[in-house]
């Protein structure tokens, strides 16, 4: 079992081949799409809220995120935009990019004089990015090259049915095959964290699985915010789930049965293969953003049904908010079996009894390694429109 | 033949693959389909809610994927529908 894609200068392969155009804070966002969309298909900005106003440890996290996104191998080149007053300068995201080695360039407005001239010369280095990029071609590789993102929403109780269990398994195949998984939303590991902990590779895993759930919850308290206020949501409950123990232990059936190899902070990459979990919000911009830049090459979405997967277009979704991390949609009630067209993968059959969650889960690691070989996922088949993309900010801001 | 599916062997919970209208008899099911018992719908349970597989007592734990998701804040019968309306968290209080 393998699948196609491109091999970058550090050894990590991309199933995506984009130019980045990555602005250093908010300030540069519109400069960025503009440059972005001069050029049009296989050229996306990423654009973000990372303003001056954030300060401490949030500037941190940004600039490992910004890092990472550089970084994630969806990326063949990069460039910078800025214009040169902010506190995180586009030089200084640029350096923390370049041990990636690929191609990596700058423009500031400071060094190119005015708008309109970053705005000219960006859209000649993005053309030129896009003619090198287009040279790479996609190669066979073994799924141990493989890093998939799983995350799920609109769930109900049907999640931990259908496409929980079905991703779950597919999941144990890539990890069996030695590849890499990686879950998140840390709401919704609290009731499950005791069967997470003891899948643990090792004492620091587990004492940091604990450390990530017991932090977000001392954070809701001391904000004097009660977590029954989101987690489950009104949707989780119309669909089922009546509590928010219930909902995690239905949500880590979608990480599989292997050891956990490590925690990663927001944004972090990990340092080996295998399956890991990355603390964070479950509020999707945040997510993808987190996860892409942990070097995640694709996310699967799987939905339990009813009014939550009637969206269509998924918030921050590979078509307006990050295009570097395809969304793969998968969809458990077979009710709503009149949206199916708008998700990749269906799962009707498995909740009617028709179809084993085996092979479910042997269907879906089919379906992800055509998206991965170059196939477009349905969010990557709709209209493009822009959605923001955000940092895990922990802190007040000015 | 409507069907409900049992997480784990301990769960006193099940949850229902077909929209149950009180008096129906549902076929309690594994994960890997096999079925095992029978019960008898008490009230109406919407598709993807949970069934009561026995009695349980108010403040007693509801037992599902074989752990605890929550406590009975009011008694339930078997074959009743099992919801917010009588499981609160274990973990967690309300706010009233």
């Amino acid at each position: 079992m393998g699948f196609l894609g491109y091999e970058r200068p550090d050894g990590s392969v991309g199933i995506r081949n984009y130019v980045l155009v990555l602005p250093a804070n908010r300030c540069s966002n519109e400069l960025a799409m503009r440059i972005a969309e001069e050029v049009g298909s296989g050229v996306v900005a990423a654009p973000h809220n990372l303003a001056c106003a954030h300060i401490g440890a949030d500037r941190d996290t940004a600039l490992r995120a910004l890092s990472g996104l550089g970084f994630n191998p969806n990326v063949a080149a990069i460039l910078v935009v800025g214009i040169g007053c902010e506190v995180t300068t586009a030089e200084t995201i640029a350096q923390a990019i370049a041990s990636c080695k690929k191609p990596l360039e700058v423009l500031t407005i400071e060094k190119e004089g005015d708008y309109q001239v970053v705005l000219d010369n960006g859209v000649k280095t993005a053309k030129r990015m896009l003619s090198e990029a287009s040279l790479i071609g996609r190669k066979p590789f073994s799924l141990d090259h493989l890093v998939l993102a799983v995350k799920c929403g609109g769930s109900g109780a049907i999640s931990a049915i259908a496409c929980n269990p079905v991703v779950g398994s597919a999941v144990d195949t890539i990890i069996n095959q030695g590849g890499t998984a990686i879950f998140s939303e840390t709401a919704e590991i609290i009731g499950a964290e005791r069967i997470l902990a003891g899948r643990a590779a090792d004492e620091e895993t587990a004492r940091r699985l604990y450390e990530a759930a017991d932090n977000m919850q001392s954070r809701l308290k001391s904000a004097g915010v009660d977590i029954l206020g989101s987690e489950p949501t009104p949707g989780n409950i119309k669909e089922g789930l009546t509590t928010l123990e219930e909902k995690s232990l239905g949500a880590i059936a979608k990480a599989g049965t292997t050891t956990l190899m490590g925690v990663l902070e927001w944004a972090e990459r990990p340092k080996g293969k295998g399956l890991f979990f990355m603390d964070g919000s479950a509020n999707s911009p945040q997510m993808f953003l987190g996860l892409a830049a942990t070097g995640a090459q694709l996310i699967t979405f799987g939905f339990g049904g009813g009014l939550p997967a009637r969206t269509r277009a998924l918030p921050a979704s590979s078509s307006g908010g990050l295009p570097i991390l395809p969304v793969i949609k998968i969809l458990s009630n077979p009710g709503d079996s009149g949206e199916k067209d708008y998700f990749d993968i269906f799962l009707g059959d498995v909740v009617e009894g028709k179809e084993s969650v085996p092979d479910a889960g042997r269907r879906t690691l089919e379906e992800i390694i055509a998206v991965a070989s170059g196939k477009p996922a349905k969010m990557e088949m709709w209209p493009r429109y822009q959605e923001l993309m955000e940092f895990n900010f922990c802190y007040p801001y000015t | 033949m409507k069907r409900a599916i049992m997480m784990n062997p301990k769960d006193n919970v099940a949850t229902a693959l077909d929209v149950l209208d009180a008096g129906d008899k549902v076929t309690i099911q594994s994960p890997s389909q096999e079925p095992s018992k029978e019960v008898t719908v008490a009230t109406n349970i919407p598709f993807g809610h949970k069934i009561a597989l026995s009695g349980i007592d108010k403040g007693a734990e509801i037992i599902k994927y074989g752990e605890v998701i929550g406590v009975a804040s009011e008694a339930i019968e078997a074959g009743e529908h099992a919801h917010v309306h009588n499981v609160v968290s274990a973990r967690f209080a309300v706010n009233k």
